[in-house]
């Protein structure tokens, strides 16, 4: 349960970047979203339909 | 919101400063759970002595409505419930802080109370037996899918709530710096379950709309990619949630701090990226689906989430490991270990936990991920053998262990029936792990899952299965029954905690703190510690076992698919 970035120490920028939970949420939605989801349904819809 | 001091109250066990209003919603949240862990745990007591080929206890109507009932309250209902818990302890009580809103947190509470009570009432009207899955064309009664909703509705208000006491943490300078690892981990879960609930959202409210006739057809592929992205990613919170719940049992036990913070930030950033991915091992056989997409989710993806999860399970016994030799048991490689508090639930609980979810249900989900080797076990009894290892043998276990932790810091009252409590890790872990790894051993025989009677006696497909496997089948589900025993000596030790263990008054005493791993070595002047050069010796070893019998597994089954599938 320690603490990263004592005061007066200016946080990585990766740091920051964890520290945003809405960045987090962003990309937690969106990249399974487009990898998964999306993609998935697009290979769906184009299966071609039977003669 | 002006908050006054009589909000809070300082608890003499732990030593945190607890918001009273988001106690009472972690006491409520893990009361539901339990006691949702107890009906879902005798519906599963029900499939288990019916799959047994020697018992077939339930008629097929009554098993279906069982098992429909065992999935969604034990996958769903109890394990989202103390997740909500979780989530309330690890935003107020460990930053501080008030909870946001407590009004929505009530909203989260009873809406998920009443959708899982309409889709208790939906299954046991005996209507809505289509299991955990429901997939179209099986149609369910509409208020099991209303149910459904909801209790999705008031999770998604939970998280929400969450985020939001962070906001109100950071901006009242509860904390300093970054969150500490354990809320980033509740973080990581946190967001994880708005990706799946909104996949949730966009397959069963059409699904619903099918099911009072406003909408004619459900596409029953879409519907399966659809509703994969909400039923595997629901698992992907749980083990975002325990392995949280590992490092905070870690630091409550042992007084130890992670290896590298930054490591294991990393490898908590690789499960937001990637983890929900695995959602498309279930879809390995849909043929609507291209190669690539399969491919590129599960072989290589799901690959760098498998990663973070090696490096949780080095990190975890590893930050034990350095705490343990820093404060004097600093020779040969397990004294470590060997020494450990093994008759403390909260640890004992936590290592079973580690090891179950590393070595049954993480090898095994790693190699059912391989597009060929899943050809031998899709939709066999390997799947429940497999989920059983991560949810139970890995989820419900922690989730158990660091119970023992909250009844007397959440409800505050001292845990009773202490022998139970020592032996009921041990047993539970007993009945999963050999419970999973039978169901495994009979689905790579090829017994499918989810039927009543594996020999389909009378059935025009009738099919005999080799001895082995109907043995394989009997043993599992005897330790099956092992494992409702464990179930059934933690909810008594719950129960009669909270209702007649000794009240630890507000006032009271501070209980002994377990000392920083750190500040016993700064005391002693203990500067070097470890064999080899390396500060966790013990932990590399272990970590070798796992990956060297992850390799052996992995080519066994390739070796296996070779005789089933010969090339001529």
């Amino acid at each position: 349960m320690s603490e990263s970035n004592p005061n007066g120490v200016n946080p990585h920028f990766m740091q920051k970047a964890l520290d945003n939970q809405w960045l987090m949420l962003a990309l937690a939605v969106l990249v399974p979203l487009v990898l998964y989801t999306l993609w998935g349904l697009w290979d769906i819809i184009n299966v071609p339909p039977a003669p | 919101m002006a908050t006054t001091m009589s909000d809070f109250r300082v608890d003499p066990v732990s030593g945190l400063k607890i918001h009273r209003t988001a106690n009472t919603l972690v006491k409520w949240n893990a009361f539901a759970a339990v006691v949702f862990l107890l009906v879902g745990g005798l519906f599963g007591l029900g499939v288990a002595l019916t799959r047994m080929p020697s018992v077939q206890l339930l008629s097929p109507e009554l098993f279906y409505m069982a098992l429909t009932a065992h999935g969604l309250v034990n996958l769903a209902v109890w394990i989202i419930f103390f997740e909500m818990a979780a989530l309330y302890f690890l935003g107020a009580h460990i930053l501080g802080s008030r909870l946001a809103t407590p009004r929505f947190a009530w909203a989260q509470f009873w809406l998920m109370l009443i959708g899982a009570a309409m889709v208790a009432v939906a299954v046991l009207q005996g209507n809505s037996s289509v299991m955990m899955t429901s997939y179209p064309p099986l149609q369910a009664a509409p208020h099991f899918y209303l149910g459904l909703i909801l209790f999705a509705v008031g999770a998604l208000i939970g998280c929400f709530v969450f985020l939001g006491t962070l906001v109100v943490a950071k901006r009242e300078k509860t904390y300093t710096g970054s969150l500490p690892l354990v809320v980033f981990g509740g973080v990581v879960a946190t967001v994880i379950a708005v990706f799946t609930i909104v996949s949730g959202a966009l397959i069963l409210i059409p699904t619903f709309l099918w099911s009072i006739g406003l909408i004619s057809h459900i596409d029953p592929m879409m519907y399966r990619v659809i509703w994969w992205g909400f039923g595997h990613s629901s698992q992907q919170i749980n083990v975002a949630t325990h392995i949280t719940i590992w490092y905070l049992i870690a630091s409550l036990v042992f007084g130890a701090k992670p290896m590298s913070e930054k490591v294991s930030r990393g490898a908590f950033l690789l499960y937001i990226l990637f983890l929900q991915l695995g959602s498309a091992h279930h879809l390995l056989s849909d043929p609507g689906l291209t190669s690539s997409w399969k491919i590129l989710n599960t072989s290589y993806m799901i690959y760098l989430a498998v990663l973070a999860s090696m490096i949780h399970g080095l990190t975890v016994p590893g930050s034990i490991e350095v705490a343990q030799r820093r404060k004097g048991l600093d020779t040969g490689l397990f004294t470590w270990l060997r020494k450990a508090p093994w008759g403390n639930p909260v640890f004992s609980g936590m290592f079973l936990s580690l090891v179950g979810f590393g070595f049954i249900g993480g090898i095994s989900g790693v190699v059912m991920s391989v597009e060929q080797i899943n050809m031998i076990i899709h939709n066999t009894a390997y799947l429940p053998g497999h989920f059983h290892g991560t949810l139970v043998a890995g989820t419900t276990m922690a989730f158990m262990a660091v119970t023992y932790y909250l009844i007397p810091v959440v409800f505050q009252r001292k845990i009773v029936l202490t022998g139970v409590a020592k032996l009921q890790p041990y047993i539970f872990s007993l009945g999963a792990w050999v419970f999973s790894i039978a169901l495994m051993g009979a689905g790579t025989l090829g017994v499918q899952r989810r039927h009543a009677d594996i020999t389909f006696a009378g059935q025009p497909l009738a099919y005999e299965y080799p001895e082995i496997a109907k043995g394989l089948m009997d043993i599992g589900e005897i330790f099956g029954v092992v494992m409702a025993v464990g179930a059934i000596m933690f909810i008594a030790v719950v129960l009669a905690s909270i209702f007649t263990g000794e009240r630890i008054a507000e006032d009271s005493a501070p209980w002994p703190k377990v000392e920083d791993a750190d500040v016993v070595a700064e005391r002693t002047g203990k500067k070097h510690i470890g064999v080899w050069g390396m500060e966790a010796p013990g932990t590399f070893v272990l970590a070798m076992i796992l990956f060297v019998t992850l390799v052996l597994y992995y080519f066994v089954n390739f070796k296996y698919l070779s005789t089933v599938w010969g090339l001529s």
